[in-house]
């Protein structure tokens, strides 16, 4: 293990790391939230005109799309939607002709959950797993198919004292999937304001580990595990998250088309622990 | 496939007069052309609900439509030796919206006049194939959103009850369902403020003329490419839909093109989008539409 000090903003930044799979990044995980939502309106970040940003429409119904496949079932089941408050797991499957590249797996992880949010489960901030598994399957000709070759699975559990229990679920639907993209802003200057920690963060911590000799073995298929540590996990988004470290993978070399499954987990600090980020990559 | 006449109906926008303003518009759901939904069980359903769509009156929370204007103004009334006969298609129909949760009776069953309210569309069970209505959500714009129902805005005057809803042999001929899930799709991916029509990474439309749609369009359509691609064409062939040349800055629209000249080092991009015939008219009257560099040519 060799330990580094990296230098972000005016901050230092301690990460350690094994040289080819294992990455911790000390300090208080941090997240990104990119949702442009009434809250951060409120924080003077809406444009002159208030219509500056478009989402993308395909995102925006995928992800409706799956909060009603979910609720649809759970009301069947004469199940309160949304559901009780606890602490939930999520597992994403996808069968798909399309490679990992055209849907990157963090991003579709992210639409999923987002769809699930306050729909399904009342707030995103319960889901302390998440898990998204690839794999491929045999194209069709585009051309002439009239139904989606993606085949999606989401399956929620509750975690209760370490015992998961299936809540609501389903196995295999044909929906094509959309993995979350930024959106559109009429005036893309905004957006440049609230990036500049975490990509100075990204692009640091890369360039100190591959100066450091970190080399991850190129090709796939990997599976990346995160474990987010700190004691104010339940306040964040597990996606968002996640969705700061992972560039800091794409910057040492690893390729979205690499990744066939991640497995994140948060975890409330215990006794001892530093508030990290534990990254593996393998 | 090539859009016939396209360098025509390209000269043509240049000089205007193509498009149509509508001040008033309805919402039309969205959830309900996608892949994981079911299916209206004919033309008639889908027909007449999109029908109590249109004339939803938000103010009232109903449509003021009698099951007679129903009949009268969608053609289903015949002369049978003399005596006015309503369709049995229209009482079926507006039993099977009411049962699957589309839409909800609001007058007494007793009293002679039918009125009824539109509904937040019902979701869809894909493991038992069944609609699971909606009454936890009550139908308004704001409500929608907030919930992740998405809905289509369209111009009242884009919707002919005569031409496309009716039941008479032409519009049943020409208005099949695929075309009118197509065409209520197509405004689905509308935002004059973006992208000056329709979405261009969904219609994408090369200088030749040549017609490609995204994978997701035609799934939502439960349709090949191929299929649906002859849709939009015929859509277009009618007049319903315009290709208009744009010039887009740091990808977003800025006008049409001779509306304005760019600046000579600007990441201009000219690009061809399908315009809706009909158009609303506070889309127009925004202020982001009024800081464009160029216009939009009506």
């Amino acid at each position: 293990m060799s330990l580094l000090q990296v230098q972000v903003e005016n901050t230092v930044v301690d990460v350690e790391h094994d040289g080819y799979s294992t990455i911790t990044i000390y300090g208080k995980p941090v997240d990104a939230s990119i949702d442009y939502d009434p809250q951060q309106r409120a924080r003077g970040l809406e444009g002159k005109s208030g219509m500056d940003v478009l989402q993308s429409i395909d995102m925006m119904d995928f992800e409706g799309n799956i909060a009603m496949l979910l609720r649809a079932i759970l009301k069947d089941q004469q199940q309160p939607v949304p559901l009780r408050t606890g602490t939930y797991s999520i597992e994403v499957k996808i069968i798909s002709s399309r490679t990992p590249l055209e849907i990157p797996l963090i991003g579709v992880l992210k639409s999923v959950i987002d769809g699930v949010n306050k729909e399904i489960v009342g707030n995103d901030v319960t889901i302390y797993e998440a898990v998204i598994k690839y794999s491929v399957a045999k194209a069709r000709s585009r051309k002439i198919l009239s139904r989606p070759d993606d085949l999606l699975s989401v399956n929620l559990y509750t975690i209760d004292a370490g015992i998961k229990r299936f809540v609501v679920g389903f196995d295999k639907v044909p929906i094509h999937v959309v993995p979350k993209v930024k959106p559109r802003l009429l005036d893309d200057e905004q957006q440049s304001l609230w990036w500049i920690y975490n990509e100075e963060l990204q692009d640091q911590v890369a360039t100190a580990l591959i100066n450091d000799g970190m080399q991850i073995p190129s090709g796939g298929p990997k599976r990346i595990d995160m474990t987010f540590i700190d004691d104010l996990v339940s306040k964040v988004d597990i996606d968002n998250m996640a969705r700061v470290v992972y560039p800091i993978l794409f910057n040492i070399g690893v390729s979205d088309d690499d990744v066939h499954s991640i497995y994140l987990v948060k975890q409330a600090q215990t006794g001892g622990q530093k508030s990290s980020v534990h990254v593996v990559v393998q | 496939m090539i859009i016939p006449q396209f360098q025509s109906m390209l000269l043509a926008t240049r000089s205007g007069g193509q498009f149509k303003t509508s001040a008033r518009w309805f919402a039309f759901q969205r959830k309900v052309i996608s892949e994981v939904y079911g299916e209206f069980k004919d033309i008639h359903k889908l027909k007449i609900y999109l029908y109590l769509c249109k004339h939803y009156d938000s103010n009232l929370g109903m449509v003021k439509k009698s099951k007679r204007k129903i009949n009268e103004e969608l053609r289903y009334v015949k002369k049978v030796s003399g005596k006015i006969k309503y369709s049995a298609k229209v009482r079926k129909s507006l039993e099977w919206l009411e049962q699957e949760g589309f839409i909800e009776r609001v007058s007494n069953h007793k009293q002679k006049w039918y009125r009824s309210k539109i509904r937040v569309a019902p979701d869809y069970n894909i493991k038992t194939k069944q609609f699971i209505p909606c009454d936890e959500f009550t139908l308004g714009t704001k409500e929608l959103k907030e919930h992740k129902h998405g809905y289509i805005m369209v111009p009242f005057q884009a919707i002919r009850n005569r031409s496309m809803l009716a039941s008479t042999s032409l519009a049943k001929r020409t208005w099949t369902k695929q075309r009118l899930q197509a065409f209520l799709l197509l405004y689905g991916y509308c935002w004059l403020e973006f992208y000056g029509g329709i979405d261009p990474d969904t219609v994408q439309i090369d200088a030749q003329g040549n017609l490609i749609l995204s994978q997701r369009f035609c799934y939502a359509l439960k349709r090949s490419h191929k299929d649906t691609v002859k849709t939009v064409a015929s859509l277009i062939k009618d007049g319903l839909f315009i290709p208009v040349e744009c010039l887009f800055e740091d990808g977003v629209y800025m006008g049409d093109v001779g509306t304005y000249s760019p600046a000579p080092n600007s990441n201009t991009l000219n690009r061809v989008v399908l315009r809706p015939k009909y158009l609303i008219a506070h889309k127009l009257d925004s202020a982001v539409m009024k800081l464009k560099k160029g216009n939009l040519r009506l």
